[in-house]
């Protein structure tokens, strides 16, 4: 089921560009993020992938006509006592993949809650692409693809179900980016790496969501 | 309520005796009626009074908290009779739970379940309603319960507020070493969520639930519970390092110094979950349960840091527990062996840390210290045969003013699961009789069928022996000489003598 590939990290023609984009992987925690970077950077799949913890930083590269993108590529952990630090990876982040798990529909409302937070907090051009992982379980589909594309129309963002398992769509949702993203203003470089997060380190004060006390039960 | 009488119960070797209401029992239920009236008669409780007082009974007084305790025998004995018939029921805590060993317990004050090592706690939130009520009635007397010996099980009790701890053991384990164990869970906890996070919450949600915040840290505190029963470091609150060569550590040390930036606290080398080498800020110690909690950490993530470099904050309680450091972890071979780990009190230092890890990498290729690491690593453990002292079985050292421990791999006759357990069993015991708060020792020497024992405490180093059981005391006196004079020659390879500071 391997989609195309001809992205595997390849050399920069020599003529061409190089442009430099951050991304940022958000959604609930279990939902495939992990697998979905580990499917594209490395071309594997783990059936019992551990949790992220924190955050893992990898790059890729992909080429596009006359244009090498390298993909600075933060791969967040979903659960809840980060939520806090999810600023400090999606500032000055290019692009943005939310994912949701397509068997799960509160990992769906999930990922409109992390949209809506994109929209209000990221820079403003972000690109974002809604990404309904694990179609190869869709005999237990909970999300419906039709409520989820008409979603993503609504907001405006990149949408495709992918498998991290089958690696369906993996690399195609990379490369909807990747052609997405503006590459003539000296794209994403250096200059646009984490600056002002959150500080954890002083305590409560800081934390704009609360994210980390939530409701009680 | 139902599950309050098993696991209490099981502290009781003899059931049947289970439908008369001993003695002390009453004495509990008039001392708590006194008690209610905020009238303590004797605020020194003894623990064996809460053991030998039917411990359910404790958890039926404690239960009708806060309201006025009730002493009525029959509702009382009915009570206790619905607990035994509904215990019964409860698949949850079926026999094999109860049979296993250690149980360790973490709840919130006000009696939600946070973790449970075996069995899933949220099945477990009656049991630990029962726990808190115990540690609130005594707390009551103005008092703080540590522990309950009953039979051969001990519960021991580690309050940290807004956290209660509770350990139920039937090992070897002293209470003492129990409450070192209940610290290492605590301080695995808190490098999760930080103290003041958790001071935070609670001052302001009592009924918290904390495992929203600690989705995924089950693992290590599962790693670390299942480590402390087999391995010696929690046992003698030490590392062990990788045996390195010591001019190839001094090279792995001037490599990880390449790495000062600002904000860096600590850089840290491990391979296979053994220490390599550490390199700090003049002005900090790394301290070793921090170390400990951090390699725990490390090891008991199978692949969660195989991809890329990761950063996540951690809190080490000894250094701050009110604060977070962030780690920049990654792993610098193929074979995902040996780790590099950066401390740095800078949340956005990660790729400054990048380049810094690509120069630590350049200086250790220059000097070819990973191949030295991987050979040492594949060469594993000495034996101890290693040692020339034929009857000399197994040891464990540890040099105290740098807590460091060396033991060799365990052989013959300890070369099975089984054995292994035992033996591991008989060093908690000649610990446990050695560091007796009570009564220390400084030389411990015993006899058995199967082998001969000697623990000695000096200034600078604690060893625990075995000998064959053949042996007399002066040839083992003699053999314990020639080991420590083997271990002097080869400290260099053994420990990290020196660690280099930015």
């Amino acid at each position: 089921m391997a989609s195309r590939a001809p992205q595997r990290p390849n050399n920069a023609s020599p003529q061409g560009k190089i442009c430099q984009f951050k991304l940022v992987l958000l959604g609930e925690s279990a939902v495939g993020k992990s697998s979905l970077v580990l499917r594209f950077v490395k071309g594997q799949f783990h059936e019992y992938q551990e949790s992220t913890i924190g955050a893992a930083f990898l790059t890729q590269t992909v080429c596009l006509q006359d244009t090498t993108v390298k993909f600075e590529i933060w791969d967040t952990a979903g659960q809840e006592r980060y939520h806090s630090l999810a600023p400090m990876y999606y500032r000055g982040a290019q692009a943005a993949i939310v994912v949701y798990d397509i068997t799960n529909q509160d990992t769906f409302a999930r990922a409109k809650t992390w949209v809506k937070e994109l929209q209000r907090q990221a820079s403003p051009n972000i690109v974002i692409a809604l990404a309904g992982n694990k179609s190869d379980l869709s005999n237990k589909r909970m999300v419906d693809h039709d409520e989820a594309a008409a979603y993503s129309d609504e907001n405006g963002l990149l949408f495709m179900e992918t498998s991290a398992k089958t690696a369906m769509h993996v690399n195609d949702i990379f490369l909807a980016i990747a052609e997405k993203l503006p590459k003539n203003d000296a794209g994403g470089t250096a200059a646009n790496r984490p600056t002002s997060g959150v500080d954890i380190t002083q305590g409560g004060g800081s934390n704009p969501q609360g994210g980390c006390c939530g409701r009680s039960q | 309520m139902e599950d309050d009488a098993t696991i209490l119960s099981t502290g009781h070797v003899t059931s049947s005796e289970s439908v008369d209401v001993p003695s002390d029992f009453e004495n509990l239920a008039s001392s708590n009626s006194q008690n209610s009236a905020s009238n303590p008669a004797n605020p020194d409780i003894q623990e064996e009074v809460f053991v030998s007082a039917d411990d359910q009974y404790v958890s039926d007084s404690a239960l009708s908290l806060p309201g006025p305790s009730s002493d009525d025998d029959i509702s009382f004995r009915q009570r206790k009779l619905t607990m035994l018939m509904t215990e019964e029921d409860e698949s949850e805590l079926s026999s094999s739970w109860k049979e296993k060993k250690s149980h360790i317990f973490v709840l919130t004050e006000a009696g939600k379940p946070v973790y449970s090592r075996h069995g899933c706690e949220d099945k477990l939130s009656s049991l630990m309603g029962v726990m808190v009520a115990i540690v609130s009635c005594v707390h009551d007397r103005n008092d703080t319960i540590r522990s309950i010996v009953a039979g051969n099980r001990k519960f021991v009790f580690l309050i940290k507020l807004p956290l209660v701890l509770v350990a139920v053991s039937s090992a070897l384990e002293t209470i003492h070493q129990i409450e070192i164990h209940l610290h290492y869970v605590y301080n695995t906890i808190i490098s999760v969520v930080s103290l003041s996070q958790l001071n935070r919450i609670y001052s302001t949600q009592k009924n918290y639930d904390l495992r929203r915040l600690l989705t995924g840290t089950d693992k290590f505190l599962d790693h670390l519970c299942n480590s402390m029963d087999q391995d010696p470091q929690y046992l003698l609150r030490a590392v062990k390092c990788l045996p390195l060569a010591g001019h190839m550590r001094d090279f792995v040390g001037q490599s990880l110094q390449q790495s000062k930036t600002d904000d860096l606290a600590f850089a840290v080398l491990v391979s296979s979950g053994q220490v390599v080498s550490i390199c700090r800020l003049k002005e900090h110690n790394l301290d070793t349960t921090d170390l400990q909690v951090l390699l725990n950490l490390v090891n008991a993530s199978a692949t969660s840091f195989h991809a890329g470099e990761s950063w996540l904050p951690i809190c080490l309680a000894q250094f701050n527990p009110s604060g977070f450091l962030h780690a920049h972890i990654s792993f610098l071979d193929e074979k995902l062996q040996t780790c590099l780990i950066f401390l740095s009190a800078d949340r956005d230092a990660f790729f400054t840390l990048c380049e810094c890890k690509k120069k630590v990498v350049a200086k250790l290729n220059k000097h070819k210290c990973l191949e030295a690491i991987h050979l040492a690593y594949s060469k594993a453990d000495y034996t101890v045969s290693k040692v020339g002292i034929p009857e000399l079985w197994h040891f464990l050292y540890k040099t105290n003013n740098i807590s460091q421990f060396t033991c060799p791999e365990f052989s013959v006759p300890y070369h099975n699961e089984k054995q292994r357990q035992r033996l591991f069993g008989l060093y908690q015991e000649m610990h446990g009789k050695i560091h007796n708060p009570a009564a220390p020792l400084k030389l411990h020497y015993s006899v058995s069928d199967e082998e001969t024992l000697l623990a000695w405490v000096a200034s600078g180093f604690e060893l625990y022996a075995t000998f064959s059981p053949l042996v007399t005391k002066n040839q083992a006196i003699s053999a314990v000489d020639r080991l420590l004079r083997w271990i002097k020659h080869r400290e260099d390879e053994l420990f990290m003598m020196r660690t280099l500071t930015f």
